[in-house]
C-alpha cells in the first residue's frame, strides 16, 4: 500500500515513515509543507495520504485544506489527517458530502502502531475513521441537546460512539466483549431511537450516524 | 462720650504720623491678602479701610477742606472694622443680618457725622447752626453705635457657636480682638483718663494703634486658609487651571480649601474606590464621602471629616471645581491599576503553567525514567501507559495556553469547539471572518470562555447564548445565560481579568442582569485594521 506523508516536524515525519515502512506500507514520499504534499500526491498517486493539519506555509489549517484538495481530485485519494486537537468542525469539513476514504485522528494515536496501521488501511479502502475523542465530544453534545440521544442507555451510547468511530459490528463486539449479534441488536435499537434507516452497510451507517451527531 | 480724641487741644508731634502709619498697615496687609487669595474680598476691604484711615488723618492737616474730610471720616474706621468682622472670612456679607448691620454701621457712624458736621457753625461747608439738632444727632450716634456693636457681637457669637473646631481656632482670636478693639475705641476716652490719670492724647494714640493692629489679624486669618471656605474655592479653581497637578498636590489643595487636613481624594472604579496609587480605598468609619461627578457620572469622591466640613454645599462646590482634574487622575489611576492587574494576571498564568509542568509532566517523566531503567518496579505496560498520560497532559496544557482551533481556524471555530465540550446547551452564533488581528481573536475567545465558565460555575444556567458580530470598527461579543444573575466585575477574579484585557485593547466590557433573570455580558473590541 503506497503512502504519502505530510508532516512539518522532521523527527515525527521520519518516525512515521519508518513506522509505516516497517508495517508493510510503501512510503513513496514524505514532505514538510502543504504545497509539497499536493504535488507529491499528484505525482505519486498513492493509495492513501497521511497529513498533519497545521503545516507550512500558513501554519494554520494548511494540511487540512491540502487533504481536502487531494481527496477531491480526480481520481480521489483517501486521506487520514492528524492533529494535536480534534474538533467537530473538522469532522464536518472533512466528511462534507464525501462517501468515505476519510480519517481524522489525534496525532499521538500513531503510538499505538497496530491500531494506527489498521485505521490507515481502512481509510485507504474507503472507510471513515474518526478519533474516539472527537466522537465522545459529539455524542456528549448530542446527548446534551437532543432528547433522543439522551434516552439511550450507557451501553447504547458506547455502541453509538464506536459506530461513529467507523468500527464494524465485529470490531465493536471484540471491543465490548459481547457477541456481534448483541451489537447488531443494540445498533438496531439505536437507529430506531434516532430515527435512522436500519439497512445500511458499514460505510454508510458511519456517515449517517456522524451526520446525525453533527446536527 | 468721646470717640477717638483727635481734636484734643495739645497734640504731640508724633501723633500726626499715626494715621498714615496705620493706613499703610491696612493697605499693606490688604494687598498681601489680596495677592495671596485673589478671590477673597477681605484683601480689598482692608485696602479700602487703609484709605479711610488716611482720610481720617486729614483732620490733623492745616487745610480747612482736608480737615472737613478728616472730620467726616474720623469715625469711619469703626464702621469699616465692623464691616470686616461681619464679612470675615470670605470678605462677603453673606447673610441679610450681616448686610443690615454693616449698612447700619456706615449710616450711624459716618452718616450722622456728616449731618452733624454740616450743622456745626464755623467749619468749612457748614450749612446751618442748630445746636439742639447736633446734640440729638450726637446722642443718636452714640446709642446707635452701641446697639450696632452689641448686635454685631451677638451675631459673631452666634456664628462662632455654629463654627466647627478648626474654624473656631481662627475665628475666636479675631472676633475677640475685633470686638475688644471697637469697645476700646468707643469707651477708652471716657474710662481711662479718670481711672488711670492718662491724658487724652495718649489714650487717642493707643486707640489708633489698636486700630492699626486689626488688619494684621485679618490678613493672618485670611492667609491661614483653614477657614477660607468658598473664597478659597475660586483660588483652587485658578490653581488647578494653571497646570497639571500631581495627585498629592491636588489632595493638599482640597484639604486646605475644606479646612480638613486629612481630606482624601478617591477615584470611582466600578463598585468601589481606589486611591491615586490604584489601591482599593475602603471608606473609613466616621468619614463622609462627597461624590464628585462629571457629565452626570460619578468619577470619584472626597473623603473628609464631616465634623470639620459641615457645609455640604461647600463640599459640593469643591467637588465641582476638582471634577476635571480628578477625572484625569482617575484615568491615570485606572490605567495603572489595570496595567498592574494585567501584569499580575500574566504572571499568575506563567506560574500556573510552570506549576502544571512541574507537578504533572515533569514528575511523570522522572517516574517513567526510573521505571524504564528498572530502578523502580513497573508492570508490563506501565511505562507506555505513563507516557500516554504524559502526552495527553501536555496536549491539554498546550490547548489551555492557546487553543489549537483558534490558531488554525479562527474565533468561530474555537468558540464552537469550546461550546461543544460544555455540559450546558450552548447556542453559538459567531459571524466574523478570520482576518481579525490575532490579539482581537484571542481576547474575544478569552471573553467568551470566561463568560461561559462563569455562567456554568456560578449562575446555574441551563441555556447559554454566544453571539459575536463585527461592524466597521468593532467586534461585539455578547454572552447571555438564563441563570440566577447577580454577576459583577469584582475587584479581582475572572471577569475583572476579562475587563482588563478588553480595556487594554481600548474596548469596553459590561455585565448586567437580564430583566427576566439571567445575565448578559457584553464586550466590544476595536478591530479597525
Amino acid at each position: 500500500m503506497r503512502v504519502v506523508i505530510g508532516e512539518d516536524e522532521p523527527l515525527l515525519r521520519e518516525g512515521l515513515a519508518l513506522l509505516l515502512s516497517r508495517n508493510d506500507f510503501d512510503v513513496v514520499s514524505a514532505v514538510g509543507d502543504a504545497d509539497a504534499l499536493r504535488a507529491a500526491a499528484a505525482t505519486h498517486r498513492p493509495d492513501v495520504v497521511v497529513t498533519d493539519i497545521r503545516m507550512p506555509p500558513g501554519n494554520t489549517d494548511d494540511g487540512l485544506r491540502a487533504a481536502l484538495d487531494i481527496h477531491g481530485a480526480d481520481p480521489p485519494t483517501p486521506v487520514l489527517v492528524l492533529s494535536q486537537h480534534v474538533s467537530r468542525r473538522y469532522v464536518t469539513t472533512l466528511l462534507g458530502d464525501r462517501a468515505g476514504g476519510i480519517g481524522y485522528l489525534l496525532k499521538h494515536r500513531v503510538t499505538d502502531v497496530e491500531s494506527f496501521c489498521d485505521d490507515l488501511s481502512r481509510v485507504a479502502r474507503g472507510a471513515v475513521v474518526l478519533d474516539p475523542e472527537v466522537v465522545a465530544v459529539m455524542v456528549g453534545r448530542s446527548a446534551r441537546d437532543d432528547g433522543r440521544v439522551d434516552r439511550l442507555t450507557p451501553r447504547q451510547l458506547q455502541v453509538l460512539g464506536l459506530v461513529a468511530e467507523g468500527r464494524s459490528n465485529l470490531a465493536i463486539a471484540h471491543r465490548l466483549g459481547i457477541t456481534e449479534k448483541a451489537v447488531g441488536r443494540h445498533a438496531a435499537q439505536i437507529y430506531d431511537t434516532l430515527g435512522l434507516p436500519l439497512s445500511l452497510d458499514d460505510h454508510r451507517r458511519v456517515l449517517a450516524v456522524v451526520r446525525f451527531l453533527d446536527r | 462720650m468721646a470717640f477717638v480724641a483727635v481734636a484734643g487741644p495739645v497734640e504731640p508731634a508724633w501723633y500726626g504720623t499715626l494715621f498714615p502709619a496705620v493706613g499703610t498697615a491696612y493697605v499693606g496687609s490688604g494687598l498681601l491678602a489680596w495677592y495671596r487669595r485673589p478671590a477673597n474680598r477681605v484683601g480689598p476691604l482692608l485696602v479700602a479701610a487703609g484709605v479711610v484711615m488716611y482720610l481720617a488723618g486729614f483732620e490733623l492737616t492745616g487745610t480747612p477742606v482736608l480737615i472737613a474730610i478728616g472730620l467726616v471720616f474720623s469715625l469711619a474706621p469703626i464702621a469699616v472694622i465692623l464691616h470686616l468682622l461681619l464679612a470675615f472670612p470670605t470678605g462677603r456679607l453673606t447673610t441679610r443680618a450681616a448686610r443690615a448691620l454693616a449698612v447700619a454701621g456706615y449710616v450711624v457712624v459716618v452718616g450722622t457725622d456728616v449731618v452733624r458736621y454740616s450743622l456745626t457753625p464755623g467749619v468749612p461747608f457748614a450749612v446751618g447752626d442748630a445746636p439742639a439738632v447736633v446734640a440729638a444727632i450726637g446722642l443718636t450716634q452714640r446709642i446707635g453705635t452701641i446697639v450696632i456693636i452689641l448686635a454685631t457681637s451677638a451675631l459673631l457669637v452666634h456664628r462662632f457657636r455654629l463654627a466647627m473646631p478648626t474654624q473656631r481656632r481662627t475665628l475666636a482670636p479675631l472676633y475677640a480682638f475685633g470686638i475688644l478693639t471697637i469697645g476700646y475705641i468707643v469707651f477708652a476716652a471716657n474710662v481711662l483718663p479718670p481711672l488711670l490719670g492718662l491724658d487724652l492724647s495718649t489714650v487717642a494714640a493707643t486707640q489708633v494703634i489698636a486700630i492699626g493692629l486689626i488688619p494684621f489679624a485679618f490678613a493672618v486669618g485670611v492667609l491661614r486658609g483653614g477657614f477660607a471656605r468658598t473664597a478659597a474655592l475660586e483660588d483652587l479653581g485658578l490653581w488647578l487651571a494653571r497646570g497639571d497637578r500631581d495627585p498629592e498636590a491636588v489632595r493638599g489643595a482640597v484639604a486646605e480649601t475644606l479646612g480638613d487636613p486629612d481630606a482624601r481624594l478617591v477615584f470611582r472604579i466600578d463598585d468601589g474606590y481606589v486611591d491615586a496609587g490604584g489601591n482599593t480605598a475602603e471608606p473609613a468609619p466616621g468619614r463622609a464621602t462627597a461624590r464628585v461627578r462629571l457629565h452626570g457620572a460619578e468619577i470619584g469622591a472626597i473623603v473628609h471629616d464631616p465634623a470639620l466640613v459641615p457645609d455640604s454645599a461647600h463640599v459640593d462646590a469643591v467637588c465641582g471645581t476638582i471634577a476635571i482634574a480628578l477625572d484625569r487622575q482617575r484615568l491615570v489611576a485606572e490605567l495603572r491599576a489595570s496595567r498592574a492587574r494585567v501584569t499580575e494576571a500574566a504572571d499568575a498564568e506563567r506560574r500556573a503553567i510552570a506549576r502544571d509542568l512541574h507537578d504533572g509532566i515533569q514528575g511523570r517523566l522522572v517516574l517513567l525514567r526510573l521505571q524504564a531503567a528498572g530502578s523502580v518496579d513497573a508492570g508490563p505496560g506501565d511505562v507506555l501507559a505513563g507516557l500516554d498520560r504524559a502526552i495527553d497532559e501536555l496536549r491539554q496544557l498546550v490547548h489551555g495556553v492557546m487553543p489549537a482551533m483558534l490558531v488554525e481556524n479562527g474565533l468561530g471555530a474555537a468558540v464552537e469547539d469550546l461550546a461543544d465540550r460544555l455540559p450546558v446547551r450552548t447556542a453559538v452564533d459567531v459571524r466574523v471572518h478570520n482576518d481579525l488581528p490575532p490579539v482581537v481573536q484571542s481576547t474575544a475567545y478569552f471573553v467568551v470562555a470566561e463568560a461561559l465558565t462563569n455562567a456554568i460555575k456560578h449562575a446555574g444556567a441551563s441555556q447559554l447564548d454566544v453571539r459575536v458580530r463585527r461592524d466597521d470598527a468593532d467586534v461585539h461579543i455578547e454572552v447571555c445565560d438564563d441563570g440566577c444573575g447577580g454577576a459583577r466585575v469584582g475587584g479581582q477574579g475572572g471577569l475583572r481579568g476579562v475587563r482588563d484585557r478588553v480595556e487594554a485593547l481600548g474596548g469596553r466590557f459590561e455585565v448586567a442582569d437580564l430583566p427576566g433573570g439571567g445575565t448578559r455580558l457584553c464586550g466590544r473590541l476595536p478591530c479597525a485594521s
